[in-house]
């Protein structure tokens, strides 16, 4: 036995030579499809986007100024401030800087609005102190990434109608609303694997039943399902108790569209000549299921899965914008564009649509990758 | 004598001639050489066999010469029917299309994918005779259901407003060749168009098109993996090994004395009815795949009879070795320094 | 005639019928199951190879996977003999006798593509049956997959390699090492060659020539390719529609075949020589629907022969003696031509 490994291992140092090759040969499924994933330009944009995305996401105490309470009844309404490298006199700084504001009236409107006092600067800085908060839930810190000295203030993207940062409440926002479709997309994953999987292996009556009433429910329209199912929920509930309920709410309705994928892969690799080759090697019937029908439709769940998300950031975001989701304080970029409600919002401040560009990017970088990933699933063609 | 100069006369005027095809498909790993160097020319009323196995590059000559290619594909070389040269005409243009379908016509493997499933198929006969042959649809329809019954299929008049879905395996390779057929054209090119049939329907279809070659005096090209068919159909023979004619010779020559190893080969590897053997000779290895191949014989690696340092170190010409029998192998001459006698 | 060598699978009155496409819906009537197989018997013979021949949709494919246990029939009895001389009805077998008869009743499929899991390695497909059912060891399992890709032309290299990176020749070299792993005695061979180019075609059956000379193995060979089959095989079983019709040693049945369909089928096949040219008997219309089977025999809409008795009456599978087995009315009175006297001077 031992001299029969050494000639393998012989044979693989033979074949170092043409050691490229030869990693493409021993190259398993789901490496070929990274490789083929990785020349689609733009699924690759996408992922680099998404990744970016999440990370603020995870960092997301750290990375806003501000925490969701915090609010500043001084500055309500105001614009983005911008963020100067060359001050009044011409000269150059290589701190970046802001001004002060001051709130002039708008001799026009008579509506309050804040201008730059540029006899106050204030540099930005790296790493400063600031509000307490939990890094990750549980590492006490008050650092964060940027700020300016009081009592200057940096509003990237300006603030709201209560003077919250916005740019903080986006950071902290995309916690909410890049987890719930991760979440939802896991739950409907466990409901889609388990009734697609019953419904495709069984078939008969068990297939007929399960198909009706996954077509009960994709009949419902959404709108009024959501808010049944909202207003089934107490009003009162902590953060993250509505959090789980949303989860749930969106995962009821997009388990369906898994559970046909997994049912459809599920009946034609059943058919497939290898599977009846595992059949009479043998293999028992669940280890079938496993080693062979599993694997086999994993790659095509994974796209479904990214294709699924985009609808849940956008559920997500409408059940909030409705007011049936997250409420305020706490942040969802749906909840950010409730305040974009009105017309008068919309013209008057435009940067409080902001939000609704990290919503498109987001959806649309899901899509691009789902799209590449869609091409990527049968990497031998 | 008279045969033999109706030959002559016929070499002089071929119906169409196609001389140094080249065809190259640019990849992901280098420039694939499909097809390099292929030359031959087919006379009204004859049968041309391509044979090779799969990936010699027998199907794409055989679409070149319609010029439907692949849209990636790089031609060149030339293929003259009449004074037109098909690979220099712009692809989808007035000229090609003019040609395609009523001077030149296709069947395929699949006839399913020859017609749509949204029409019947006498409409869809109808289309290419509206097309090259008659602005009246009332004769249009007249003479396609003339055409379905001369290729057998009973009850045209009612076949004809049927759907593809219709008509079985056998009955839409006879459906296709109608609607090959129905432009009368000069030039029938069949690729692989019995190998998803079975024998009996094969045996039907064959017949068939031999009558229809009698009645028409088209030329055929068949291409084709199975030697058996190029025997019974094929006046000539063309074999092709790697993108490039390796042997070419009437059929008789091809079976009787064949020239090339890889000939010689793949006519001891098939199982013949008639003779009983306890092995049959193989052709050990496998084609390999033609990205960035340096110039030598294709054959190489699994020739028996290979000259290291000949066969491996240029390209092979070809030989030209009776009137109508040309070899590319250095075993027949062609070698710069002094030719090597079989 | 040679020698009878002892049975090692007894097949009798194998049935399988399927569900009828276009019924048992909600609103239509369930109309008549469709009788892929009906009533099929035959024994293999120790070491032979029987091939099955026949049209697409003639049941060739369904007796195989039938009889390899990879659907299930819906009744009759594969009787398996055991080396040690116990019978086992394989299709009703459990347990222990059923992984034992597993073993020993293995297959290889025509599709060398689809037949290949793309996402295990050639160690893991060709060791699966082993893993599954042998309970050999670790090393012991290692030990046979090399000796087994040595014997079939692989390479120890190969092993760790995932399908993609091989041919269709190369890859029916795997199917082949994994339904010989186990050292079976009987392997169905599903069209084991057509789908291969004609030079590897030839190296595949030489192999399976030399793996049955080595392990005596017995083949049940399943082709439409009459050239392969007659190079092949021992015996040949003709089907027509879901029925063996004529089966024969493969001398006889090429010389003199006693059933108008199987003169037919052979003289259907082209020759590979050019000066031979064959009168050939040119069958009108197609293989019917297999739903829908004409009445009494069910060739006689094609056959040339054709009597009022052939409408009427079903013929049984006859014992013609000589170990010829015809299922037609007048295979006696019938002079048909064999491929030998179609040859024209």
């Amino acid at each position: 036995m031992k001299t029969m490994l050494g000639d393998l291992n012989r044979w693989t140092q033979l074949f170092r030579g043409k050691k490229q090759q030869e990693t493409h040969y021993a190259a398993s499924h789901w490496r070929l499809m990274m490789r083929k994933l990785m020349k689609h330009k733009l699924a690759k944009v996408s992922l680099v986007v998404i990744g970016f995305m999440y990370v603020v996401a995870l960092f997301g105490n750290f990375i806003s100024p501000q925490g969701l309470d915090k609010y500043d009844s001084v500055y309500l309404n105001s614009r983005p401030t911008s963020i100067h490298f060359i001050d009044t006199d011409g000269k150059f700084h290589f701190t970046p800087f802001v001004y002060g504001m001051k709130s002039e009236r708008d001799p026009e409107t008579l509506r309050k609005m804040f201008v730059e006092d540029t006899s106050l600067k204030y540099p930005i800085k790296f790493f400063v102190k600031g509000e307490e908060y939990k890094l990750f839930g549980f590492i006490p810190s008050s650092i964060h990434l940027f700020g300016v000295e009081d009592p200057g203030r940096l509003f990237l993207f300006g603030t709201d109608g209560m003077g919250r940062d916005l740019f903080s409440r986006i950071v902290l926002g995309s916690q909410v609303s890049l987890t719930i479709p991760l979440v939802g997309v896991g739950i409907s994953f466990v409901l889609g694997l388990f009734f697609g999987g019953i419904s495709g292996y069984f078939g008969g009556m068990i297939d007929s039943v399960i198909q009706r009433i996954i077509e009960i429910i994709r009949s419902f329209p959404t709108l009024p399902l959501w808010m049944a199912l909202s207003a089934a929920i107490p009003p009162r509930v902590p953060i993250v108790q509505m959090f789980l309920y949303i989860t749930i709410i969106m995962a009821f309705i997009e388990w369906t569209g898994l559970a046909r994928v997994v049912r459809s892969k599920f009946i034609s690799l059943r058919n497939e000549d290898y599977v009846m080759a595992a059949k009479i090697s043998g293999v028992s019937d669940a280890k079938i299921i496993i080693v062979h029908l599993i694997p086999g439709f994993l790659s095509y769940l994974v796209v479904t899965m990214t294709l699924a998300i985009p609808s849940m950031i956008i559920g997500e975001t409408a059940m909030s914008f409705l007011g049936l989701g997250i409420r305020s304080p706490a942040a969802s970029w749906g909840v950010l564009l409730q305040e974009a409600q009105q017309i008068e919002n919309v013209a008057l401040y435009p940067w409080k649509l902001i939000p609704l560009g990290f919503v498109i990017i987001t959806v649309l970088a899901f899509n691009f990758l789902g799209d590449g990933l869609r091409d990527a699933a049968d990497p031998y063609k | 004598m008279v045969e033999a100069a109706e030959t002559a006369e016929q070499q002089a005027h071929p119906l169409l001639r196609v001389e140094d095809l080249n065809i190259h498909l640019p990849s992901d790993g280098g420039l694939l050489k499909a097809v390099s160097g292929v030359s031959f020319q087919i006379a009204k009323g004859k049968t041309l066999g391509i044979v090779g196995e799969s990936g010699c590059g027998k199907s794409i000559t055989g679409k070149t010469l319609l010029g439907i290619q692949p849209k990636h594909a790089v031609t060149s070389g030339s293929v003259w029917f009449g004074d037109v040269d098909i690979v220099k005409l712009k692809k989808n243009g007035r000229e090609i299309r003019a040609i395609r379908g009523s001077k030149i016509a296709m069947i395929f493997q699949e006839p399913m994918t020859a017609f749509s499933p949204l029409y019947t198929i006498g409409n869809q006969i109808i289309e290419s005779i509206l097309l090259h042959r008659t602005r009246n649809k009332q004769e249009a329809k007249g003479m396609a259901i003339d055409i379905l019954r001369r290729v057998g299929i009973s009850n045209p008049e009612k076949r004809f407003n049927q759907y593809p879905h219709e008509f079985s395996g056998g009955m839409m390779q006879r459906a296709m060749i109608a609607m090959a057929l129905a432009c009368e054209p000069e030039v029938l090119i069949a690729d692989e168009p019995t190998t998803a049939l079975d024998v009996t329907i094969q045996a039907q279809v064959l017949e068939l098109m031999k009558q229809l070659q009698q009645e028409f005096g088209m030329a055929i090209i068949f291409i084709t993996h199975d030697l058996g068919i190029v025997a019974e159909m094929c006046d000539e023979v063309a074999v092709m090994y790697l993108g490039k004619v390796v042997e070419q010779a009437p059929v008789r020559e091809i079976f009787h004395n064949p020239k090339h190893p890889y000939t010689r080969g793949l006519l001891r590897s098939i199982p013949m009815i008639g003779s009983r053997k306890e092995r049959l000779e193989s052709i050990e290895g496998t084609v390999p795949i033609p990205i960035n191949r340096a110039p030598m014989c294709g054959f190489y690696e699994r020739c028996k009879d290979r000259i290291a340092g000949v066969c491996d170190a240029q390209d092979v010409p070809q030989v030209q070795l009776a009137e109508n029998h040309s070899v590319r192998c250095f075993l027949h001459g062609g070698r710069s320094e002094g030719g090597v006698q079989p | 005639m040679k020698e009878m060598k002892e049975i090692i699978v007894d097949v009798q009155n194998l049935v399988k019928e399927y569900p009828s496409q276009d019924g048992g819906g909600l609103f239509r009537k369930a109309s008549a199951p469709v009788k892929a197989l009906s009533d099929v018997s035959f024994a293999l013979r120790k070491g032979e190879t029987l091939s099955l021949v026949g049209e697409s949709g003639c049941g060739k494919t369904t007796l195989g996977r039938c009889l390899a246990r990879g659907i299930e029939a819906t009744s009759g009895q594969v009787n398996f003999q055991t080396p040690d001389g116990r019978k086992i009805d394989f299709l009703k077998a459990k347990q222990q006798e059923f992984k034992e008869v597993r073993q020993s009743i293995q297959m290889i499929f025509q599709d060398p593509y689809a037949s290949l899991n793309p996402r295990m390695t050639v160690y893991d497909i060709i060791s699966e049956p082993l893993r599954a059912l042998s309970g050999l060891s670790k090393t012991e399992i290692d030990e046979r997959v090399i000796e087994m890709a040595r014997q079939t032309g692989l390479n120890n290299s190969f092993l760790r390699r995932y399908p993609h990176a091989f041919s269709g020749g190369q890859r029916q070299r795997i199917g082949i090492a994994r339904a010989l792993v186990t050292r079976p005695k009987v392997v169905v061979c599903d069209e084991a060659v057509s789908a291969l180019d004609v030079s590897i075609q030839a190296q595949i059956i030489n192999l399976l020539k030399d793996l049955q000379r080595e392990y005596e193995i017995t083949y049940l060979f399943i082709s439409h390719d009459l050239s392969v089959v007659k190079h092949i095989s021992d015996r040949i079983a003709v089907m027509y529609l879901g029925r063996i019709i004529e089966l024969a040693e493969t001398e006889e049945l090429f010389r003199r075949p006693m059933h108008p369909y199987s003169e037919a089928l052979l003289s259907a096949v082209p020759n590979p020589d050019p000066d031979r040219k064959v009168e050939r008997i040119v069958l009108q219309g197609e293989v019917p629907n297999p739903a829908n089977p004409p009445s009494g025999c069910h060739f006689h809409p094609r056959c040339p022969h054709r009597t009022e008795l052939c409408e009427k009456a079903l013929p049984p599978l006859q014992d013609m003696g000589g170990g010829r087995f015809v299922a037609c009315h007048y295979a006696n009175e019938l002079t048909l031509q064999g491929v030998e006297s179609l040859v024209a001077q």
